[in-house]
């Protein structure tokens, strides 16, 4: 800071110390507590997850397993899975010819594997779960 | 000492004590009324504004993760309040022309200012804080009188750290301006 500036800073502080803040009326506290007291009912929001970390954590798990189960031992009909549930899950069933996408739709289930298919099923449940969480935390903060 | 105070009876509202709240309030409410003042120029709306800003920290003190000070926090609130009210009014703010206030005239006024009785410099200090824009009336009260820096001063205002600078200069050049033009017309009278 150049020197002049130093000085006009310094008078400014100076000046400064003969502020004065206004002070609000005497029942200012008051009131702003009484509003409190009626907003006390309510805890003050606190972001609480409805699914804890220990929770997300075990379902994590879980499907890491699943996932891992399904490439460790799957090849396409003979996963691990496939033998717990004794049949592979069979998409390819008859799937009446009603227009070009649900053919493509109904190839594709067919043609993957069903390693992928947990993963995408995982992945699915994930969503869900998160989307679920989030639709529950709304609800409960506007109840509020 | 003054983060740690208020940490800990922000710590007591969070466990249900609702009550300590009142500290907080009778700490800050003097500071908080001054700033909405500053802005809305009005008594009742600055009330309003200070009450508002008060209740929607409470509601939300949860969130209040302590990386700034309470203060700041709340000031950001009042700025905010106050600035989406006069918004709403568009009341427009009067502002007064750029100083050219010379640099080689401050230490005349320098010295001038300092031959000045107590009172007369308090009375100096709010008939300029009057005549600047209530905006930068705002930002010199933060930098000066509150001592916040300008990281503080940019948060609450969310304004860059720069352009919370520049104004406060423009702010501090206007105020000087006045102050040489407040001396001579005392030193007109006095002769």
């Amino acid at each position: 800071m150049k020197k002049h500036e130093k000085s006009q800073d310094n008078l400014m502080k100076d000046l400064f110390t003969h502020h004065e803040v206004f002070e609000p009326s005497s029942s200012f506290t008051e009131r702003v507590m009484y509003r409190v007291s009626v907003e006390k009912r309510y805890d003050p929001e606190i972001y609480r997850p409805l699914i804890s970390r220990t929770a997300w954590i075990v379902i994590a798990v879980f499907i890491a397993a699943l996932v891992f189960l399904s490439i460790y031992y799957g090849t396409e009909g003979t996963g691990y899975l496939d033998k717990i549930f004794s049949n592979k899950i069979d998409l390819n069933y008859n799937v009446p010819e009603i227009s070009g996408i649900i053919q493509r739709v109904s190839q594709f289930f067919s043609n993957t594997s069903s390693v992928v298919l947990y993963i995408i099923t995982g992945l699915l449940a994930m969503t869900g779960i998160l989307l679920a969480e989030q639709l529950l935390q709304r609800r409960l903060v506007s109840k509020k | 000492m003054e983060y740690k105070e208020d940490k800990h009876y922000i710590g007591r509202v969070l466990n249900g004590e609702a009550n300590a709240y009142a500290f907080l309030v009778n700490k800050y409410k003097s500071m908080a009324y001054s700033l909405a003042l500053k802005l809305m120029k009005n008594r009742e709306d600055a009330e309003e504004i200070a009450q508002d800003a008060f209740i929607k920290a409470y509601q939300s003190l949860g969130q209040f993760r302590g990386s700034a000070r309470f203060s700041t926090w709340l000031y950001r609130i009042v700025y905010n309040s106050a600035i989406s009210r006069l918004r709403k009014s568009s009341a427009e703010l009067i502002s007064i022309e750029d100083s050219g206030f010379e640099q080689n005239e401050s230490s005349e006024v320098n010295d001038a200012y300092h031959r000045l009785k107590e009172q007369e410099r308090k009375r100096f200090l709010d008939l300029a804080l009057e005549k600047l824009d209530p905006d930068e009336n705002f930002l010199v009260t933060l930098y000066y009188y509150d001592e916040k820096d300008l990281d503080e001063i940019a948060q609450i205002t969310g304004m860059t750290k720069n352009n919370a600078k520049v104004k406060i200069f423009r702010a501090r050049q206007k105020m000087m301006m006045m102050l040489k033009n407040y001396l001579k017309q005392e030193l007109t009278m006095i002769l």
